[in-house]
């Protein structure tokens, strides 16, 4: 079975590398923008099961680019993890309307996102497991 | 006593014959004795001349007797002449007694009249009655008492006059001190009326403090928070008049304090804590200290911000290795070696804040002295040297021969050299220059040390933004990373601690030429 596809979006570099690190590991195919226009042609080209994105970007905002996605149909449908910076919290009306299924505040724990991950989309299959 | 005037019956005293005169005075005399007179030895009530007028009748009477016992049935011519004289004596004495008691009494009365003369002695000299004797005493004891009690009341007020002239330079110089302080000062009375207003506070309100006496408060005062204020404070006991608030007023933030005056007077109770008072309100204009508090906190909230993206990185890395996300040798390398320069970037920018709160709050240990210039910048090219070759940057220092020395704590200088120079390596790409420069403008009495690298440059938009805590270039975020605070430490190091400027010209794409100008120690 095809690996499920995550693309990550976010303009901090290490965020990008840990992610990207975390979830190849454990068997998923990540594709990695470092902002929202670089992760909407992304998205358009590799249509992705999950998309996870920061709130604060350049170029295209993460509620920016939700919106974007929402408006074709190809992309309508891909849940979305949205990463926000602590204290910050995204108001309901925010929320109501688009894909994002799952908020989460930095810092976060790599452990958590793959989980966050699991329970969205399930799949992913250890790089152990997958070798076999 | 001054000596007694000559009076007109002294006069007539002299000229007088005959012991009816001093019969008479003495007779005066110790009528005024008798009186038990004091200090007044009374010698000049004489006894009225019409008395003499007695003198006279008496031996016409006498005559008259004798003709008539003499038995003679008719008056002869020289008996009758004889008598009418003595007649015409008696009347003399009677007529010339009025005259001169009249002139005497009309003396003594212009006298005391035109004021001036002391009653006591015109009244000397007055002809008087006898009878008139104790009335005349009584009013000469009158008179001293009331002389003593005047000169008596001629000192008080000399002391009052004295005294009123000591409060009134007080209330003078307490009027000058109100008026010297800026702060806006309104002082009231019991019955919210004005006392006292100073220039601030008429500035402030917007009315004139010469027409604010005697006003009340609250017409010359718009504001409902203060004029609620001071009646608070007017109603609330001596000590509990005593508060503090803070409101905003206009543009700007003061904090308002009030204090109760004491006017005198009893409350109706007798308690001496509920005695009416008056009410100070003082003004202290706080913005600054507000708009600092503000900065301060803004600082600290950015500060810890920005030290938390370094520190999340360690605990991720962490976390994948301790999660066994690190399959091979190099993976760990690299994570290790992120880690590692995290917690130098979480070390640097920590101390760049303590440096940088230090300077602000002017508790940074200053230690300046006269340094040479070039010893300092060679120390700083040498410490960076080994970066710049892992670039294969040229980095070059262009020493003066000539020995130029500020008077600079050395530390400080080093690190803000230390802190352009990194920076211009950080930020040009392998094969580059940097180049340290000395440049003396003997005119002004200064001296610029450059830093010029071949690098990025920086953006135009980007330039007056350069040295703002936790401000980087987004374009250049890429090239290297950055704590924020290298160049807003810098600027403080030369600005604040030095009275230095900083100066900046770059062009993106050709490179930045940071400088810093310093007074030459003459």
């Amino acid at each position: 079975m095809a690996a499920a596809r995550v693309l990550i979006c976010d303009d901090e570099a290490h965020i990008l590398h840990v992610l990207s690190a975390k979830l190849r590991n454990n068997g998923f195919e990540v594709f990695s923008a470092a902002d929202g226009e670089e992760g909407l042609e992304l998205a358009r080209r590799h249509h992705p099961d999950l998309i996870i994105t920061d709130y604060q970007m350049p170029f295209l905002s993460g509620l920016e680019l939700c919106a974007r996605l929402r408006a074709e149909a190809a992309l309508s449908s891909i849940p979305v993890i949205m990463l926000t910076a602590r204290g910050f919290s995204l108001e309901a009306k925010d929320l109501a309307d688009t894909n994002i299924r799952q908020v989460l505040t930095k810092p976060f724990s790599p452990r958590e996102v793959l989980q966050t991950v699991r329970n969205l989309i399930g799949g992913g299959v250890p790089a152990a497991a997958a070798a076999e | 006593m001054t000596p007694a005037p000559l009076l007109p019956w002294s006069m007539i005293d002299d000229e007088s014959e005959g012991s009816a005169a001093c019969t008479a005075s003495r007779r005066g005399e110790d009528a005024a004795e008798a009186m038990g007179g004091s200090v007044v030895r009374s010698r000049s009530i004489r006894a009225p001349m019409a008395h003499w007028a007695l003198a006279p009748l008496a031996l016409a009477a006498v005559w008259v007797v004798a003709l008539m016992a003499g038995g003679d049935r008719g008056l002869s011519p020289a008996a009758g002449s004889g008598l009418l004289l003595l007649m015409a004596a008696a009347g003399a004495m009677v007529v010339l007694s009025r005259v001169y008691r009249r002139r005497g009494l009309r003396a003594a009365h212009q006298a005391l009249c035109r004021g001036g003369s002391d009653p006591r002695q015109v009244l000397d000299g007055v002809p008087l009655a006898d009878e008139l004797l104790p009335l005349l005493e009584a009013v000469r004891q009158h008179t001293t008492s009331l002389e003593r009690q005047s000169s008596g009341l001629a000192e008080e007020q000399k002391r009052l006059a004295l005294e009123l002239s000591l409060a009134d330079t007080r209330r003078r110089q307490t009027e000058a001190v109100f008026t010297a302080i800026g702060d806006p000062l309104v002082v009231t009375d019991p019955f919210d009326q004005v006392i006292f207003a100073n220039a601030s506070a008429a500035t402030l309100f917007g009315f004139d403090r010469n027409e604010a006496p005697r006003k009340p408060v609250s017409g010359l005062i718009g504001d409902e928070r203060l004029v609620h204020l001071i009646r608070q404070a007017r109603e609330a006991d001596l000590r509990a008049a005593n508060r503090r608030t803070e409101l905003e007023i206009g543009q700007r933030f003061y904090a308002a304090a009030t204090a109760a005056l004491p006017v005198g007077g009893e409350a109706g109770d007798g308690d001496p804590r509920r005695q009416p008072h008056g009410v100070v309100l003082l003004l202290r204009d706080i913005t600054k200290e507000r708009e600092a508090a503000r900065h301060k906190s803004e600082f600290v909230a950015r500060a810890a911000h920005e030290l938390r993206t370094p520190l999340s990185a360690i605990r991720a890395y962490v976390e994948m290795l301790v999660d066994g996300e690190a399959d091979d040798e190099k993976t760990r390398r690299e994570y290790y070696d992120i880690i590692q320069s995290s917690a130098d970037r979480l070390a640097r920018m920590i101390d760049n804040i303590l440096n940088i709160s230090r300077i602000e709050a002017g508790t940074v240990r200053i230690n300046k002295e006269p340094v040479a210039v070039a010893v300092i910048v060679k120390e700083a090219v040498d410490v960076l040297r080994p970066q710049a070759e892992e670039k294969r940057l040229a980095l070059e220092a262009e020493l003066s021969p000539v020995v130029y020395r500020i008077h600079a704590d050395r530390d400080l200088i080093a690190q803000a050299l230390l802190n352009l120079i990194s920076n211009a390596i950080k930020y040009t790409p392998e094969g580059g220059r940097v180049e340290v420069r000395m440049i003396p403008q003997e005119a002004e009495q200064t001296i610029r040390i450059e830093v010029a690298d071949t690098g990025a440059g920086i953006p135009k938009e980007d330039l007056p933004r350069m040295f703002e805590k936790f401000y980087r270039v987004e374009a250049n975020k890429k090239l290297a990373g950055g704590t924020g605070l290298g160049l807003n430490l810098v600027k403080h190091i030369v600005e604040t601690v030095h009275e230095g400027k900083i100066t900046l010209t770059s062009e993106v794409g050709k490179g930045s030429t940071f400088g810093m100008v310093l007074p030459l120690l003459t």
